[in-house]
């Protein structure tokens, strides 16, 4: 585990010690999923091999067409308006740090991170706009609306950014 | 004649005198005249400028509450303590709460922060399993969000200074100026500055008793002698000392006066730290903000500035007792109160918390963080004079979890060979936003000494490796997660002639695996080789992009983790792997607010997207199989399956280094066991630091892991014999993620069955 005082590898080779190989156990291909019997009964066995909990519902969850704001739970909702007042207002740092504590109780709520892009913006950080945007991306599957409007807002990061040809990309994904 | 003749000598002696008289006393007068305006000149530049600097405070993350909210009545309550909220049978004012079954009844105290005034209300909080069920409060039956004042967790001392939290005088509790003008200064409101009444008064009572009872001295002379002089005992200081407070009498009113003594007495001394006026002293000697102070604790107080060593509270506890009950007895005696509520206040007890956890940290190590922090963006100065509040993501509730689980699991090895030289460290972050919201430096709670979370830089073993199958993993033409590798030995020759051997940690060779399984195993012959196939350089680009700043030399060595890491550097790289590949710097501080509450700083989330999702959500579903079926396993004898955890081990030579880094949806936590000697321990990554790890999930109670799926990802049935394609009914079919593309070729499918036999020779080799 101590580094070792040669470099990049120079050439790979079977160990010397043919016997290692020999008496090595048959080549058994391990199962990728153990057989029935073999897993206790209480976890759910859908139709992801593990325990792990089938990644479909997080796309079921979310489906709806426009993303609107009575989606939202109350927190969050009462969060973005507060930070819609302070934005409104001129607060831009004020209205970052609402939506930063909306963020805090629904990380995975788009809309969220869709308006605290749209501060970014506004505060000349074009970059983080389009991070933020791109990460709400990934999380607004099924929602055509806000995706339109996030590949929107990726095209006026872009263009602040002066990247153009980006901006006519993402502007086509906004459209489509 | 002669009697004028003799006349004459006299009175031109006492011409003489009385010239002299008149000129000295001119000259007196000029000097005094010149005293007065240089005193003067002091007393304004003192008390019109800023009268006190103020070391900064450092604040914990204020809890929030809205419905559906993960919080059990039992952290609730042990916050509100620890906020120093008192349990009343009904609530009446801030700082009070009731409690019924499932629901907490509270005055909150409201507070300034970063976006805004959090107003004090009541409101009423009702819980449901873990969780808060919903809140109201007593204008809105339906309130959507509401959030406690934070807690404080420290301060930004220099190594010997005065600490203060300033007061308005309309913030002093009842009967607080009554009390000390009662005992200290009866006729304040009446004099100029000094009273030849209680001089005499002093003189009076000294004489008669045989002793210095009395100072006589009027509460602005005492403000004058602890602003400007020294504490030597002579005629001069007591003339200055009157002259001065004259001035000051002049120069500004009683209410002004009076404010600036409420904030500047001295109460009490914490280690290097002296504790200044009424703020301070009642959030150290009762954790309650001083307008919620009752009588008896007034009087407590008013009583210690005769003598704040001599009557400590917490060392002294029935002197301190006395003087308050002969306090009570004066303020009943001069009718400030009536002889009813002074023997009340009679019957309290002292009531003083246990300790003053202000200033001797709680949570060294978190603050440390914080400390490095904001001296890159200020100055010493700024931090310890001018009372910046800096707000931060601690959350205390997890970091008591924290502690507990390191304690707990370290008191179970106790007895193993080299057990109690171990030490632990630990941090615990939230993987979307990148907050740090807990810290340990050592298996020590409260203990400030060497952070090892910061500073412990330990070879970091198999931690290592989901850096080489993300790097695999991104080419998604060569490598899937069911690519097959060899498990076998092989030796590499580096430039200077030396081989590198590596070894499986139980010398074991496991033949052909899919590559999942060698991350999940954590087996290092296939591991090293996937390595090496796509080149050290290959993987350390990678281990920079997850936001590791560590020159590293592309030694193979490498690969399996003899490069040295600290915890919170491993938590900064596995942050991005839990994140869907966006690298978010680790923060501890949102924001800074000057001392009157104006927004200062801000440390904005901040998010870069660092790799293809697809890639990484292939790594985090490995990583889940690390704690499904391979080295992480036992997590789940603690833990639901349901939880969906994903993480790795790590062990190196000799388990010098006990590693466990992983994460759900809402919580990441690394921990590091090892000797402070770098000396053998019995403790593999399993078996000590994943320990700790489920142990403090267990306590933590966190979100399952729910991956949102990448749109380039696609689920593939397969035969888990071949890794060949095939169709859902088949005997051994089972579904993998791939990215788009890289699913493998189908087989042929399930038209002849394979023979049970066969099925069964695997499940051996995977029992095995």
């Amino acid at each position: 585990m101590v580094p070792q005082a040669s470099s990049v590898p120079l050439q790979t080779f079977p160990a010397p010690d043919s016997s290692a190989i020999s008496t090595a156990p048959p080549i058994t291909m391990a199962p990728v999923t153990p057989d029935n019997t073999n897993v206790p009964q209480n976890i759910p066995q859908p139709s992801v091999p593990t325990g792990i909990p089938p990644t479909t519902t997080s796309s079921n969850r979310s489906s709806g067409t426009l993303a609107a704001d009575e989606q939202l739970d109350g927190p969050v909702l009462a969060l973005l308006t507060t930070a819609q007042r302070q934005q409104g207002g001129g607060d831009l740092n004020g209205a970052a740090s609402s939506l930063e504590r909306a963020q805090r109780i629904a990380p995975r709520e788009p809309q969220v991170l869709y308006r605290l892009a749209q501060v970014r913006l506004d505060q000349g950080d074009a970059a983080q706009a389009e991070q933020l945007s791109r990460r709400a991306l990934s999380y607004s599957a099924g929602r055509p609306a806000l995706q339109a409007n996030l590949w929107e807002l990726i095209a006026k990061a872009r263009e602040k950014q002066g990247d153009a040809a980006g901006a006519a990309q993402a502007r086509q994904r906004a459209g489509g | 004649m002669t009697s004028r003749k003799r006349s004459n000598p006299r009175t031109s002696y006492i011409r003489n005198v009385l010239g002299w008289l008149i000129k000295l006393s001119l000259v007196g007068l000029v000097v005094l005249a010149g005293f007065a305006v240089y005193f003067d000149s002091i007393i304004q530049e003192k008390f019109s400028g800023r009268r006190w600097t103020i070391p900064a405070k450092v604040y914990a993350r204020p809890l929030e509450l809205f419905a559906g909210q993960k919080l059990t009545q039992r952290d609730f309550l042990a916050e509100l303590d620890a906020l120093g909220y008192r349990r009343q049978g009904k609530v009446s004012g801030p700082g009070e709460i009731s409690v019924a079954s499932n629901r907490v009844e509270l005055n909150t105290r409201g507070f300034q922060f970063f976006d805004g005034a959090e107003p004090a209300r009541r409101l009423q909080v009702r819980f449901s399993g873990d969780s808060v069920a919903g809140l109201s409060s007593a204008a809105d039956s339906n309130l959507a969000v509401a959030r406690l004042e934070p807690m404080m967790i420290g301060g930004i001392y220099p190594a010997h200074n005065e600490d203060r939290i300033l007061i308005r005088l309309d913030q002093a509790p009842p009967h607080l100026v009554d009390t000390l003008v009662a005992v200290e200064d009866r006729d304040f409101f009446e004099h100029f500055g000094v009273s030849p009444k209680s001089i005499l008064r002093a003189l009076w009572v000294n004489a008669s008793s045989g002793r210095l009872v009395q100072g006589g001295s009027t509460l602005t002379q005492q403000l004058v002698k602890n602003f400007y002089l020294t504490n030597e005992r002579s005629l001069t200081r007591k003339a200055t000392e009157a002259m001065m407070a004259v001035l000051l009498e002049l120069h500004y009113d009683k209410q002004e006066i009076l404010e600036s003594y409420l904030n500047e007495v001295f109460l009490g001394q914490d280690g290097n730290r002296a504790i200044h006026g009424f703020g301070l002293a009642s959030q150290y000697f009762f954790n309650v903000p001083l307008n919620e102070l009752k009588l008896h604790q007034v009087a407590l107080l008013v009583g210690m500035v005769k003598g704040p060593t001599y009557y400590n509270p917490r060392r002294y506890p029935e002197r301190a007792l006395q003087r308050r009950n002969l306090i009570l007895d004066l303020l009943a005696e001069l009718q400030v109160v009536s002889p009813e509520v002074a023997a009340k206040a009679k019957e309290q007890p002292l009531g003083v918390t246990q300790s003053g956890t202000l200033a001797n940290t709680s949570f060294p190590a978190f603050t440390d963080l914080v400390k490095r922090q904001l001296r890159e963006d200020y100055r010493e100065e700024d931090l310890t004079e001018e009372g910046l509040r800096v707000f931060t993501s601690f959350d205390p509730i997890l970091q008591l979890k924290a502690e507990k689980a390191m304690s707990e699991t370290l008191k179970r090895f106790d007895g193993r060979a080299g057990s109690a030289q171990v030490e632990g460290s630990m941090v615990v972050t939230n993987p979307e936003t990148g907050e740090v919201l807990a810290m340990l430096g050592g298996r020590e709670p409260g203990y400030a000494g060497f952070n090892r979370a910061l500073d412990a830089v330990r070879p970091i073993g198999s931690l290592i490796k989901p850096a080489i199958y993300l790097t695999a993993l991104e080419r998604p033409a060569s490598y899937t997660l069911t690519s097959v590798l060899a498990d076998e030995p092989f030796s590499v020759k580096g430039v200077d002639g030396k081989i590198w051997k590596p070894q499986n940690y139980d010398h074991k060779i496991h033949g052909s695996v899919y590559l999942y399984q060698a991350l999940a195993h954590s087996y290092n012959l296939s591991t090293a080789r996937l390595g090496l196939e796509i080149g050290v350089p290959a993987v350390l680009k990678t281990l920079q992009r997850l936001g590791i700043e560590r020159d590293w030399p592309a030694y193979p060595s490498i690969l399996l983790g003899a490069g040295a890491l600290t915890p919170v550097e491993v938590a900064g790289m596995y942050q991005t792997l839990a994140n869907g590949g966006f690298n978010t710097p680790l923060r501890g501080i949102r924001s800074v607010l000057t001392a009157d509450g104006e927004p200062l700083k801000r440390y904005p989330f901040q998010i870069q997207q660092r790799f293809d999702a697809g890639a990484i959500y292939l790594t985090q579903y490995a990583m889940q199989r690390v704690m499904y079926e391979g080295t992480g396993r036992s997590a789940y004898n603690k833990l639901p399956k349901s939880l969906g955890l994903a993480g790795k081990t790590g062990t190196t030579n000799d388990s010098r280094d006990s590693w466990f880094a992983g994460f759900t949806q809402d919580l990441l936590a690394v921990v590091w066991l090892g000797r402070d000697d770098n000396g053998k321990t019995s403790l593999t990554g399993a078996t000590g630091a994943l320990q700790v790890w489920s142990d403090f999930m267990y306590r933590a109670s966190p979100l399952p892991l729910d991956m949102p799926e990448p749109g380039n990802i696609g689920h593939t049935w397969i035969d888990a014999n071949s890794g060949l394609g095939t169709e859902a009914n088949c005997p051994g079919a089972v579904q993998m993620p791939y990215i788009r593309g890289s699913e493998p070729t189908p087989g042929p499918g399930c038209g002849p069955q394979a023979p049970p036999g066969q099925v069964m020779d695997w499940v051996r080799g995977w029992l095995q």
